[in-house]
């Protein structure tokens, strides 16, 4: 144990499995391994990375002295690990052997362990006899320069088909394969063919939207450069399209209601604002759809993401959200198999997510629920809301029905703050927000459908104006935080709040709500604008916008005895926010 | 302190004379005992005889900081959570009797409620048409209503002596996470005056009442239903307690005066807010979630607290819409659901230690009966009137009963208001720094359990 530790400092990031099992003797050529349990060779010779515990004993009893280096599990981890391997080689050397025994603890142990389930074959380079270290520094010198080569390969397995496509011809051939080229291969049946489970996206991942890397974790792609911009290129991005094709709906409603006729705003406003949003929704749309199109492994671990799928609803929100700002000069009667486009996909997801709550499972709602699940629940109040304005009666009534039933058991889960409730932020974050935004749009929906700004509709309102008010008197609260592009999803149920005032100004309208119908559409505006501003500079002049997306590319195996350390770890963490918080 | 008195008579080392000045050390220290609870005394001495430069040993860092919220949870024990757990050591001492006003609870205000409910409830007997039958007098109401007044103006009186003398103690009854709730008492209690008061005395209150009633209950649940979002240590599903129902019953009581004196828009605010919130506190009560450590496991006075939102809330919407719709009656009949699910458990309802604050337990049985009352208006059968009248001698019956225990304890046991432990917990760590690691570890545990 105190031997491990030593290495641990030594190199405190891991190292990868095999070259633990570097003894100090060698065995000639073992290059090609068709089964792994049964070559006697190959199990003496320490090189696989089966990791039983036996088999380290027989290892360590029969002493074979083997030196011989095989590459790590994935290529990243290769890369992550080049720089400091090779001025460790020797530290290895000796305590190659006792370190082997305590593997279980490490990561890359188990991700080699699936793989050897999975039958993968390791390939590895034989030593000459009696080598010292000296030689071994050499081989993987040259390795690492064959490597370089090949680094665009690495992102290759949250890629659609070229990894397979590649294997696949040259199986055909029946050319024995390159080593490296194998390596991809190997990684790519690992990672293409298991999504991590939801209970990976706990322990990996941790902050408000789950997008941090634990520190204990480990990322499959390298973490130190920066990914091809497709796989940067988060779902939450449509949140810009939710912002500001919310403020063309505001503009709208500010220059046509007869509440807020005094300011005089005109419709050329909403035009600009509606044009400039569905251009953006356009290049977000094309610029997903072809991650869609090159990286699927990385969309489908979006989408098992449990804070990430909520935004799955985002687009076609955008997209009714567009259609409900239309410019009044463009068009006034929208066809209403437009409705009905747009709702199919949004009733597929809430079959889906609402499905997992009430099944139960991994992802049942005392587990993930988290504020930004109130984007699945508004979907159904903005169909409600476009479809009683195109007319449509039965169906508009349907999805309210359906998100009154949800909302009421998200609103009460959420305020309840269940200590099983993993995603929950500790502390307020802006994604609260968007606790405003299903009772506006719920209000507005409701009016709609009765031709009729009734009771119901006033109790949603000011349920909504009340939480409002809540959020906004802890505005101190609201600090610190890093900016991501997901903020601009928390912008639109401030302006939906902003909508309903005008919308309940029209009906009660006297000087005090059409105050607050101004103040609060300036201060909608005010903070969009501000966010675009930040989101200007962080794309111009930091160039982070879009950071590597950590989220997607957590490891899909826990550690194997990690099943203690991640209580520690969560334990720990909590420590860590409770002091964050005082 | 008596048991070390004897001790030191007994101890044949100490001379008398030793005694002597010892007892009378303690005597001129007894009367600083309390003064880290005052509002300015304590810090003002000491500031002087800093500048004096005499050395200060007050053990005044012991209660400079309002404890945290899970010190309570730690500390106390009860449904209430105002009895101390063996464990742990006050920070007042326990064997005295302490000065009134820091005995006197916020839960006072309770008796306030109870009244001035009752106030109501013989005001509706006597003016609801389905009830002439009984010929009851308005005179009645009229007695309640002043004698209530007079409760109320005393009460406030004292608790503000309370906030003037006795700031400290004041926070650490704020901080408490049930004894919070009572702050709502008075609001309520001035609500509930506005509404019984007599036709004879006035019969139209000016509107600016309602705004300076309803301005100070907002801030309040601004506050309270904001802890319970953001979390922090007083999340709902660690505080839930049915004495939670007094911040929402408050919203519904708000929108049912608003309602009648005219105020339309901001009655239904208040009652929407009121809505939103009892769902989550409804479904989180009945839930009975393992981390809700206040909850009390057998039942007790407290419960009848959930019949008073739904009770309230009808005869809000009811006046809202200017009629008894089938919201009023779904309302109304929830109320009347919950009352006689208690009270089929009245059995259980046992051998609990009386105190003030079952005060504010009766009016929820007086809003169930005045919520009957509107409804047997509404309602042509004989079932109705027949209910109302049981509701009613049920609920006099019961804050007569109360009424006379608080008079027993007051004047035959004297001890109504004893010791108020719950604001004297003490954190027992010296120094500061070690205070915050250990209660962050004390919140993981909390957690993990």
């Amino acid at each position: 144990m105190e031997k491990k530790e030593d290495v641990k400092q030594a190199n405190p990031e891991e190292f990868p499995s095999l070259i633990k099992y570097i003894a100090s003797k060698s065995v000639k050529g073992f290059d090609t391994t068709p089964n792994l349990q049964v070559d006697p060779v190959f199990a003496n010779g320490s090189q696989h990375a089966n990791t039983d515990t036996h088999k380290n004993s027989v290892i360590e009893h029969h002493h074979s002295h083997s030196i011989s280096i095989s590459l790590p599990a994935s290529p990243s981890e290769f890369h992550a690990e080049r720089a400091k391997r090779i001025p460790n080689i020797d530290n290895i050397h000796k305590n190659g052997a006792s370190a082997s025994n305590d593997q279980p603890e490490d990561s890359i142990f188990s991700a080699a362990n699936s793989e050897q389930k999975k039958h993968a074959k390791f390939h590895s380079q034989p030593m000459s006899f009696g080598d010292s270290c000296n030689n071994v520094t050499l081989e993987v010198q040259s390795k690492i320069q064959r490597q370089d080569s090949l680094k665009d390969k690495r992102f290759d397995s949250f890629k659609t088909f070229s990894g397979k496509l590649e294997r696949q011809i040259s199986n055909l051939r029946g050319i024995p394969q390159p080593p490296v080229a194998e390596y991809v291969n190997a990684s790519e049946i690992t990672e293409e063919d298991i999504i991590p489970a939801v209970d990976r996206y706990f322990d990996a991942l941790q902050g408000p939207e789950l997008d941090t890397l634990k520190a204990s974790e480990e990322s499959v792609l390298p973490e130190d450069k920066k990914w091809p911009f497709l796989l940067r290129f988060p779902i939450t991005s449509f949140g810009i399209c939710l912002g500001i094709s919310s403020q063309a709906i505001l503009w709208k409603a500010l220059a046509t209601s007869p509440s807020t006729s005094f300011l005089n705003v005109s419709l050329n406003v909403n035009l600009v604002l509606w044009s400039i949003s569905i251009a953006l929704m356009g290049i977000v749309s094309l610029t997903y759809f072809l991650k869609i199109i090159f990286y699927f492994e990385a969309v489908r671990r979006e989408y098992y993401h449990p804070v990430r799928v909520n935004f799955f609803f985002a687009p076609w929100i955008a997209c009714l959200f567009l259609t409900i700002g239309l410019p009044p000069s463009v068009t006034t009667n929208l066809h209403k198999s437009v409705w009905y486009v747009l709702m199919i996909p949004i009733l597929c997801l809430e079959l889906k997510i609402y499905g997992q709550w009430m099944s139960g499972g991994q992802r049942r709602l005392s587990k993930v629920a988290n504020p930004s699940n109130h984007l699945s629940i508004v979907g159904n109040f903005v169909v409600a809301l476009l479809g009683a304005s195109m007319g449509l009666k039965e169906g508009p009534i349907f999805f309210f029905a359906v998100g009154l039933a949800h909302y009421i058991v998200l609103f009460v889960t959420l305020y309840q703050r269940l200590p099983t409730n993993e995603t929950l932020p500790k502390e307020l974050h802006p994604v609260f927000f968007l606790f405003v935004a299903a009772p506006s749009v719920a209000c507005m929906a409701w009016a709609k459908i009765n031709d009729d700004f009734n009771y119901g509709s006033r109790i949603a309102y000011f349920i909504a104006l009340f939480l409002y008010f809540s959020l906004a008197v802890r505005i101190n609260f609201f600090r610190g935080f890093r900016f991501s592009l997901a903020w601009w999803a928390y912008t639109f149920p401030t302006t939906g709040a902003a909508i309903a005032t005008i919308r309940y100004s029209t009906e009660v309208k006297n000087v005090f709500t059409q105050t607050l119908s101004v103040a609060l559409s300036s201060i909608s505006t005010v903070t969009v604008t501000a966010l675009l501003v930040s989101t200007i500079i962080h794309a111009l002049v930091l160039h982070d916008l879009f950071p590597n997306d950590i989220s997607i590319a957590i490891a899909y195996r826990k550690p194997k005895s990690s099943k203690k350390n991640t209580h520690i770890k969560a334990t720990n963490s909590d420590a860590k926010d409770i002091e964050a918080g005082v | 302190m008596e048991d070390r008195a004897h001790a030191n008579s007994l101890n044949h080392e100490y001379s008398q004379e030793q005694v002597a000045s010892e007892s009378s050390n303690q005597v001129i220290k007894r009367d600083t005992q309390y003064n880290s609870f005052k509002t300015c005394s304590g810090k003002l001495e000491r500031q002087l005889s800093e500048l004096i430069g005499k050395t200060q040993e007050l053990d005044l860092e012991a209660n400079e900081a309002v404890p945290d919220v899970h010190l309570y949870f730690d500390a106390l024990e009860g449904p209430e959570l105002d009895t101390l757990k063996a464990t742990e050591t006050l920070a007042l001492p326990e064997d005295k009797t302490w000065p009134f006003l820091l005995r006197f609870p916020i839960s006072s205000f309770g008796m306030c409620l109870g009244v001035s409910s009752q106030a109501i409830l013989w005001k509706a007997l006597s003016t609801v048409p389905s009830m002439k039958f009984l010929h009851v007098s308005l005179k009645v109401n009229l007695n309640l209503w002043f004698i209530s007044l007079a409760l109320t103006c005393i009460i406030s009186f004292i608790y503000s002596l309370k906030i003037i003398f006795y700031f400290e103690a004041v926070k650490r009854e704020y901080h408490h996470p049930i004894r919070v709730n009572f702050f709502f008492a008075p609001w309520i209690a001035c609500l509930f005056l506005a509404l019984g008061v007599p036709p004879s005395v006035t019969q139209n209150l000016h509107v600016s009442l309602w705004y300076a009633l309803m301005a100070p209950i907002l801030c309040l649940e601004l506050k309270i239903y904001g802890q319970w979002m953001s979390g922090g240590q007083r999340k709902l599903s660690k505080v839930a307690n049915p004495s939670n129902h007094l911040s929402i019953v408050s919203n519904f009581v708000g929108a049912l005066l608003g309602a009648s004196m005219g105020l339309k828009q901001a009655s239904i605010f208040f009652f929407s807010v009121g809505l939103a919130h009892y769902t989550v506190l409804f479904i989180t009560l009945y839930q009975r979630l393992p981390t809700n450590q206040p909850l009390p496991k057998e039942l007790h006075p407290v419960f009848f607290l959930f019949v008073a939102p739904p009770s309230v809330a009808c005869m809000a919407w009811a006046k809202i819409q200017n009629h008894f719709d089938y919201i009023s009656r779904i309302t109304y009949f929830i109320a009347l659901f919950l009352y006689a699910s208690l009270a089929v458990r009245i059995n259980f309802f046992r051998g609990f230690k009386f105190s003030l604050a079952w005060w504010a337990y009766t009016f929820p049985i007086t809003g169930a009966s005045i919520a009957n009352i509107r409804y047997s208006n509404e309602a042509e059968n004989v079932i109705s009137p027949t209910l109302s009248v049981v509701l009613s001698s049920i609920s006099t019956f019961t804050v007569a009963s109360v009424f006379v225990s608080t008079f027993i304890h007051a004047f035959v046991l004297h001890d109504l208001i004893p010791n108020d432990i719950s604001i004297a917990i003490t954190h027992k760590r010296p120094p500061k720094l070690k205070k915050k690691k250990s209660s962050h570890f004390k919140s993981i545990a909390n957690d993990a359990h």
